[in-house]
């Protein structure tokens, strides 16, 4: 018995277990590939003529994007003889998706647009999902604060996005006390005292609060600086697709439209849409919000999408003269209703 | 003779079990009362019931996505197998390959994953490709490392016997590099197959259609936190089960080695 031979028998055994738990992992994996392959074939063969469209999300689906689900929900894009895939990217990268041709349209917000504009990435915003801006200061009703000029001097949570500091600044005062984060939940942090006020959005973290029986105050930022009246969230797409496709963005923008106009009518049916296609949804949240934004999709004379070129670019020039781009956007810089 | 052997074992292995979890199920016990006596409110820390309850409520949701984790985190693991068998080949037989290649390896290593992630989806897109690459990123460090340092570990008495029978390369891995590297192998896998499956997460975290990672950022928004620990819990719950399978498979494998 030598140790070469003890050896070959150990390493006899113990390679083809290895090999067979490499084949077995390979197998498994393959295995778990195979139907989604043959999926995706099916469908293709089904949607021959389909044209395949990506759309990409701000971030986690909420009420903005149910006009989108509504249209997948009720056959508007295949209508439109369109194969939509409503994809959700990282936080701060639709710009970026749509402007590198991974996705074909992005939901996105006219402040963070400056910086891209002014980079020169070639994206324009064919829509306003919502008419006004939902954003405004959220702070506890006992802080005692009657107007945004009260919170000066309060500490104010920050993710330290220099337009959205100097938007702040603007209605409250110029004492900014920041507070540098991202809160995930605004209502508890303020619960926590870990800071006194939040720039956040009525139609999610607003309502979230009202639901959580929070006495809280929401000061709209509209209401108190006509500027910030500019638009959030939008549609975008890339400057060459408008350029070599008009016709797909005028396509894929009719069943949005189409399915925010559904959704405008019919908050609770698209509030289940929403939350069938996205099941990880708080059901109770996205419903309360649904009925709320649904009153915001559409302008006074029922319309959905349409900019109003004046406000887009009231706000630029505010940015501009605030110092925070070099060089003053263009009128109507990345905006257009052309194709709606 | 066997069965009166045996008993007193098993009734052992049972207290020992016991004795094993009840620190889990005193820590169990403690945060379910903090929680329902509100020491803790429940917006800040649900409770273990709360939590079992959204695990219920949305079990076959988590499975779904469950699937597509594991599905990424196994052919990620593949293919970072084959890459680290290959590699720590090549660097074992060639002193040069390795001084090369060992620094690569530790760079990619110290890349942060959140600050890759998102670039891997612009250029790879929104489908399984950038997540199994982030997968590969993370398992093939571990077990590259391991099996090198395995390779090494063999006894210079070892080496000299098969020059000394005239044993070719291929004899020399397949009957001793490879055999007496397995011990350390499987060390590796264990810390891999953990960077595995959260690696996963981190990059479905970062855009996609399904897996673990997408539930986690819509519950968190919906500021569902019982269901984000339900989530937690399962990526955990899976993580174990994994890495008892290959201490499963490693004490089959290498039983010889006690004898």
């Amino acid at each position: 018995m030598s140790i070469s031979s003890m050896n070959q028998f150990k390493a006899g055994r113990s390679y083809s277990v290895v090999l067979l738990l490499l084949l077995m992992v390979m197998a498994i994996s393959l295995m778990a590939c195979q139907p989604k392959e043959d999926s995706k074939v099916d469908s293709k063969a089904e949607n021959n003529k389909l044209k395949d469209v990506v759309v990409s999300l701000d971030w986690v689906p909420n009420t903005n994007h149910t006009g989108l689900y509504v249209a997948q929900e009720k056959g508007y894009f295949k209508e439109q003889g369109l194969n939509v895939k409503i994809v959700q990217p990282s936080e701060d990268s639709a710009s970026t998706l749509v402007a590198n041709n991974r996705a074909d349209f992005g939901i996105y917000f006219q402040p963070n647009m400056t910086s891209r504009l002014e980079k020169g990435v070639p994206i324009t915003a064919v829509a306003a999902i919502l008419q006004h801006n939902p954003a405004g200061l959220l702070s506890l009703k006992s802080l005692g604060a009657k107007s945004p000029k009260d919170l000066n001097g309060k500490r104010y949570s920050t993710w330290e996005d220099p337009i959205d500091d100097a938007t702040v600044a603007h209605v409250v005062g110029d004492k900014l006390v920041k507070i540098p984060g991202e809160a995930t939940d605004a209502t508890v942090a303020l619960r926590m005292n870990q800071f006194d006020y939040i720039l956040a959005y009525y139609g999610w973290d607003g309502i979230h609060a009202k639901m959580q029986d929070v006495e809280t105050n929401f000061f709209f930022l509209r209401d108190y600086e006509p500027i910030f009246d500019y638009y959030a969230p939008v549609i975008i797409t890339n400057n060459k697709l408008l350029e070599t496709n008009p016709e797909l963005v005028k396509k894929t923008l009719a069943a949005m439209k189409k399915g925010y106009l559904y959704a405008a009518k019919n908050p609770e049916e698209s509030a289940d849409i929403l939350v069938k296609y996205a099941p990880e949804t708080n059901k109770e949240l996205a419903l309360a919000s649904q009925k709320y934004i649904s009153t915001q999709y559409l302008d006074d004379n029922g319309e959905w999408g349409k900019f109003d070129y004046n406000r887009w670019d009231r706000f630029y020039d505010w940015v501009y003269k605030q110092g925070l781009i070099e060089k003053p956007l263009p009128p109507q810089a990345g905006v257009t209703n052309d194709y709606l | 003779m066997t069965s009166n052997r045996k008993r007193p074992q098993v009734s052992r292995q049972v207290i020992s079990l016991i004795k094993s979890h009840i620190l889990v199920i005193l820590i169990l016990a403690i945060w379910q009362i903090c929680v329902s006596m509100q020491f803790i409110p429940d917006y800040l820390l649900p409770s273990p019931l709360q939590i079992v309850e959204a695990f219920i409520e949305d079990f076959p949701l988590l499975m779904q996505h469950a699937k597509y984790t594991l599905v990424t985190a196994f052919i990620g693991t593949t293919i970072g197998l084959i890459i680290s068998f290959v590699l720590s080949i090549c660097m074992d037989l060639s002193k040069t390959v390795k001084e090369l290649i060992y620094p690569i390896i530790l760079l990619n290593q110290t890349i942060p994953t959140i600050a890759i992630a998102p670039l891997l989806i612009i250029w790879l897109g929104y489908g399984i490709t950038p997540k199994v690459v982030l997968v590969i990123l993370a398992v093939f460090f571990p077990i590259t490392i391991a099996l090198v340092d395995g390779y090494q570990s063999v006894s210079r008495e070892h080496l000299n016997l098969f020059k000394s029978m005239k044993a070719s390369k291929y004899q020399l891995y397949r009957h001793l590099k490879i055999p007496s590297a397995m011990g350390s192998f499987f060390t590796g896998l264990k810390v891999a197959l953990s960077y595995a499956l959260i690696s996963a997460v981190i990059a479905e975290w970062l855009g996609g259609y399904y897996g673990l990672g997408v539930y986690m950022t819509r519950v968190r928004k919906s500021y569902d936190l019982d269901s984000m620990f339900a989530v937690i819990f399962l990526i955990s719950f899976l993580t174990i089960l994994l890495i008892g399978f290959v201490k499963w498979l490693e004490r089959r494998m290498l039983r010889h080695n006690y004898l």
